[in-house]
């Protein structure tokens, strides 16, 4: 009789974030194998692209990432910029920066409830469910729409910023900054949280660079490695800010980061407000859409989500439509190849958190 | 930037066109492909940040793109070569990246690319039960496809 | 941040949350409270329908398919059908398959179609979320369009004219053309849409010639136009443009200039040998055509298409009707006469001129000799207005003022010029005075004054000749009529004496001018050119056949829909048909219907056989 058994997790599971199974092996609680199993997110989305106008595809980009939907549009303007050659405006370069920022602090927010929940701490799931409503509501006020903003388009963005919004936008910052003392003495200083996570799942800094991490995964092992330094875009040349980095690579260190890249995304959006242009044009103008033919060539635009390095393969054949997109997000390369490999040796009790902490995001790959 | 271009045209047999700043295209024939990746990694590009397909279907060949990334020299290098579209097979580069090893996985399901060496290849990925065209070939028709194996409902509006 | 704090952990910090006990709770008692919307917020759409005008961009740009246009009888409320530049058709969206992305709002170019802060909705039935959004649904609205960020290209590129200073110093063309980057970008501002075509008397195929000229193919672009206008080039300048005024951009910004599109088509190509109608195989038939203008040609160049044999008698020097002898040089240069007039004459039409139909040749002859006749003889003879002191030779008709400066190449002029009339052909004589002053003298002590019933707001001339007009120093007086000619004692005009209009058209909508008898002034100039009209002739015709020649009640011929005369093989069109609205693009419509009928009537499929 064999002494191993094996063990969906998934598809519908609290511990993964969107619908993924997991299927891993197990002797006792200790896992010997782990395998992903993706396709149940898959809506073909680079196929589907390829049928539509460069503008048509707006409406589908950001549905690749629910938490964090504005990467993709980003990613995506900006490859269309770079094949057209086009320059946008100095404030859309800052509204851009603000509203990829305020995304990412939802996101860590959103991301924070989850890894709590899957630890036992369901209070901190309440809070930051909540606090995350506060950030959709200024994305509802730019844009029109809580989730699915569809804001930053090629040339710029789609509305300028209503009267008053920067102040309600400080507010908000203020506000959460004030809510992470909050957060830090009910876990993050919380001693379960440390006991639980220290040690756990630890993938070194040679082992980060050599499985092609980026994003959390790579800064907690010690890489400080991120595209808004490293490639600046929007208007992250302009401004002043760190990359975190910690030592040990373990799941309590990936959680580390993304408190302290939660509370920098909050310091940049002040600065970004403060330096910003306060008037100009927000929007380069863009051809009719039903005629927007975009000069043949390939590029690829990246820019930094909350779990690392995400990118858009773009090619034209001088058509109205994209030949071909790529999309690269970090969750591909974190889940099959690391996520794989970390999670042998670990207990059942663990998987969870060990998923969370490497933030595997399944629209990423399934797309 | 340049000294960087000058060590990657020293590999042997590859084309190299300068994008714009920090995007390098490294052009190289089929055989070369992997010898060129192990260059590359010498040279420092350590990171595969995607591997994919495109479908150049009036050429008639699938264009395999690799895009490199350095933090040492903060460049992204594009590494293409072209195949056949006829029986495509392409040697494992998950030797040298490991997560190489997925996105082959994605390219073998969606395009039917063979790859050499992975021994994932061809196993089911993302699709369940597929049994038409590979569905990421321009060949393949997504509509036509739609309307054979679902139900559509469409609401009365007249469509002149 | 200081990682060892953090690194310490701590039994007690959790604890301090206890607080949140004593305070308010973040969350809404709904539905007793709610929390404001957003001004922009994305919801289920409102559209007016009275303003909408069916043209189908909303649906054309829905990523998602969720609009379908739905016929105007199912819309739930009445709705004006027959509006101009308008498809009675309003847009119906699925709430299954809508994504809430507004684009369809964004390209709305009426601005009719809007988005609501409402997105509460429910039904047991699937089929009950796809409605026709009506204003009257009561939803308040949330995102709407934006004229400064939109993805319509609202402005219409500048066409380049020469200065009046310099245009006005010769006959030289003056408007320029377009430049290959700007015709794409004027091409590029296209919806595709089509609402334009409703306009086009000939119903161009608008949208796909201004597709391929975006493609740069320009002879498929004047493939498409010689379909339906045998005069592309013709039109593309002195067209009337009714298609631009129902462009869907005249809502949010400017129309298209879609004839001076047509005009850099068409300048491109040096001839029309290869994109010409295919030639059918002959069939033997003979038709006469009377007059060379555009109906005529127009009617021509179809019929031999069609492969029959086609004769026209053009009684002046040169075929084109009005627009040889009428339009003035610098709006209508000879060259592109003379290439489109050619091209038609390639197909195999026989142009006879200095043949006068009634002298030369009899009528009766020509119905004897040819298998079915066309007449198109236009409005070729100036109308006079009974004016006290118009017999005066120095009071003439601007059709033959400006025959005589355009054909004939008259260049003198005297200093002070009156010309009576608003509509555009008062304003090419006046244009075409100002220009033969400035020869003459330099435009040094000259004066060209126009006088019109009509009021700026009701005069009939377009905008643009109005403006041109007055950049070249015309003076205008409008809302004046004239009452009699002014003489000095030796018998030379001295000028012109006016009335103040006190209405032109009366309640019923009538023309019938009313004057203020004793508002009068005098027009001082020695010169006077009436452009108040034109007429027909059909003295050509026998008196026992022109009894036969039915005529609707304002005087124009009777012509069934495939422009057949009440005298059966006998065909009409033009202006002095009803269905003309007095322009080239109606009679080259109306010439390619007759076209048609000849044909049905040769195979015999003639109504009246």
């Amino acid at each position: 009789m064999s002494k191993s058994y094996e063990l969906f997790i998934g598809p519908n599971h609290p511990g993964i974030p969107g619908n993924f199974s997991l299927k891993i092996e197990l002797e006792g609680d200790t896992v010997i194998s782990a395998k992903g199993d993706p396709g149940y997110l898959h809506r073909a989305f680079e196929k589907a692209m390829e049928g539509r106008y460069y503008i048509q595809n707006l409406a589908l980009i950001p549905r690749i990432c629910v938490p964090e939907p504005d990467i993709n549009e980003a990613a995506y303007a900006m490859a269309v910029e770079d094949l057209m050659g086009v320059e946008i405006p100095e404030r859309a370069k800052y509204i851009r920066t603000i509203v990829l920022e305020l995304a990412r602090a939802a996101n860590y927010t959103f991301w924070m409830g989850g890894f709590a929940g899957t630890l036992g701490l369901y209070t901190l799931a309440q809070w930051s469910f909540g606090d995350r409503d506060y950030a959709l509501d200024l994305f509802a006020e730019i844009c029109g729409a809580r989730v699915y903003h569809m804001y930053i388009w090629p040339g710029g963005v789609r509305r300028d910023l209503p009267p008053g919004w920067e102040d309600k936008l400080l507010g908000y910052v203020k506000y959460m900054k004030e809510r992470l003392i909050d957060y830090d003495n009910i876990f993050f200083k919380n001693v379960m949280f440390k006991y639980r996570t220290k040690g756990i799942a630890v993938v070194t800094k040679e082992q980060a660079i050599e499985w092609g991490a980026t994003g959390p995964i790579l800064k907690a092992a010690g890489v400080a490695q991120d595209v808004r330094k490293d490639d600046p875009y929007a208007a992250y040349e302009y401004l002043d800010f760190e990359i975190p980095t910690l030592t040990d690579g373990d799941s309590w260190s990936r959680a580390m980061i993304r408190r302290w890249e939660l509370e920098n995304s909050l310091n940049i959006i002040e600065q970004a407000v403060k330096k910003m242009p306060k008037k100009g044009p927000v929007w380069e103008k863009m051809p009719n859409p039903l005629k927007w033919y975009v000069p043949e060539g390939e590029t690829y635009a990246k820019v930094e989500s909350a779990r690392g390095e995400h990118g858009f393969y773009m090619v034209s054949d001088g058509t109205g439509k994209p030949y071909r997109v790529a999309v690269r997000g970090a969750s591909h390369t974190h889940m099959f190849t690391i996520a794989e490999k970390v999670l042998i040796g670990q207990r059942l009790a663990d998987v969870s958190h060990i998923l969370v902490s490497l933030d595997v995001c399944p629209p990423e790959i399934d797309r | 930037m340049m000294d960087i271009v000058d060590k990657i045209k020293g590999i042997e047999g590859v084309k190299v066109t300068v994008q714009r700043e920090n995007r390098i295209f490294v052009d190289v024939s089929e055989d070369k492909v992997i010898s060129t990746l192990y260059n590359m990694k010498l040279i420092g590009f350590h990171q595969l940040s995607v591997q994919n397909v495109i479908d150049r279907i009036k050429d008639n060949k699938f264009e395999i793109f690799y895009v490199l990334y350095s933090r040492e020299y903060k460049i992204n290098a594009i590494v293409r070569t072209w195949i056949d579209r006829e029986n495509p097979v392409i040697k494992t580069a998950d030797k040298i990246y490991p997560s190489a090893h997925t996105w082959e996985r994605e390219i073998s399901e969606m395009f039917g690319i063979k790859v050499d060496g992975n021994e994932d290849s061809g196993k089911p990925f993302i699709l369940e039960n597929w049994k038409d065209l590979p569905p990421m070939r321009k060949d393949f028709d997504s509509v036509k496809y739609s309307s054979e194996h679902f139900v559509f409902r469409h609401s009365e509006g007249e469509n002149e | 941040m200081n990682i060892k704090e953090y690194e310490k952990g701590s039994f007690l910090k959790p604890l301090t949350s206890v607080k949140y006990l004593f305070k308010k709770p973040h969350t809404l008692r709904y539905p007793k409270e709610t929390k404001p919307v957003a001004d922009r917020f994305r919801g289920l759409h409102i559209n007016d329908v009275d303003k909408c005008i069916g043209c189908g961009n909303c649906r054309d740009i829905c990523p998602c398919a969720a609009i379908t246009m739905e016929k105007a009888s199912k819309i739930g409320r009445p709705i004006e059908i027959d509006k101009k530049g308008a498809n009675p058709v309003r847009p119906k969206i699925d709430y299954g398959r809508c994504s809430f992305c507004a684009l369809c709002v964004e390209m709305c170019p009426t601005g009719s179609l809007k988005m609501s802060k409402d997105l509460i909705y429910t039904s047991p039935d699937a089929e009950a979320f796809a409605w026709v959004p009506l204003e009257e649904q009561g939803r308040e609205p949330g995102f709407i369009q934006d004229n400064e960020i939109t993805p319509l290209m609202l402005e219409a590129q500048e066409m380049e004219e020469l200065e009046p200073e310099v245009r006005k110093r010769s006959f030289e063309e003056m408007i320029l053309g377009f430049s290959e980057e700007q015709a794409r970008k004027e091409a590029m501002r296209c919806l595709g849409c089509g609402i334009c075509m409703q306009g086009c008397p000939a119903h161009m195929k608008i949208p796909e010639y201004i597709q391929a000229i975006f493609d740069g193919d320009h002879k498929k672009s004047v493939k498409y136009m010689l379909e339906d206008n045998v005069l592309p080039g013709i039109c593309g300048r002195i067209c009337t443009h009714r298609c631009q005024d129902d462009c869907v951009y005249q809502y949010r910004g400017a129309p298209i200039h879609i004839m001076w599109l047509k005009r850099y088509a068409t300048d491109q190509l040096e001839d029309y040998k290869d994109v010409n109608i295919e030639k059918m195989p002959a069939t033997g038939k003979k038709v006469a055509i009377i007059g060379g203008g555009p109906s005529g040609l127009s009617a021509a160049y179809h019929l031999s298409t069609m492969g029959h044999s086609v004769t026209i008698f053009e009684q002046k020097n040169r075929a084109g009707g009005a627009l040889a002898t009428g339009i003035p040089l610098y709006r209508l240069p000879i060259y592109e006469l003379d290439k489109e007039i050619g091209n038609i004459e390639s197909m195999g039409v026989e142009i006879k001129t200095n043949v006068k139909v009634g002298e030369d040749v009899k009528f009766e002859d020509l119905l004897k000799e040819f298998d079915a006749v066309y007449i198109g003889i236009g409005l070729s003879y100036g109308r006079s207005i009974n004016l006290k002191g118009e017999e005066h030779p120095d009071v003439v008709q601007a059709i033959d003022f400006l025959r005589q400066v355009k054909v004939e190449g008259r260049r003198d002029i005297t200093k002070h010029v009156i010309v009576i009339g608003g509509g555009n052909v008062a304003m090419d004589v006046a244009r075409t005075v100002a220009r033969l002053q400035e020869i003459n003298y330099q435009s040094k002590d000259t004066t060209v004054e126009t006088v019109s019933l009509e009021d700026w707001d009701i005069m009939p001339a377009s905008q643009e000749e109005i403006d041109g007009a007055l950049e070249e120093g015309v003076i205008f007086n409008p809302a004046w009529g004239p009452n009699q000619v002014i003489f000095n004692e030796d018998g030379s005009i001295k000028g012109l004496e006016v009335k103040k209009v006190k209405y032109v058209f009366d309640e019923n909508h009538r023309f019938n001018p009313a004057f203020y008898e004793d508002q009068k002034k005098i027009i001082y100039g020695d010169y006077i050119i009436e452009s108040v009209g034109q007429m027909y002739n059909f003295s050509f015709i026998p008196k026992e056949l022109m009894e036969q020649l039915k005529f609707t009640p304002r005087r124009k011929v009777w012509v069934d829909e495939y422009g057949e005369t009440s005298i059966p093989g006998v065909f009409a069109g033009g202006d002095i048909v009803e269905t003309s609205k007095g322009d080239a693009i109606s009679a080259i419509a109306n010439g390619h219907r007759a076209a048609i009928g000849i044909d049905r009537f040769l195979h015999g499929k003639s109504r009246r056989g």
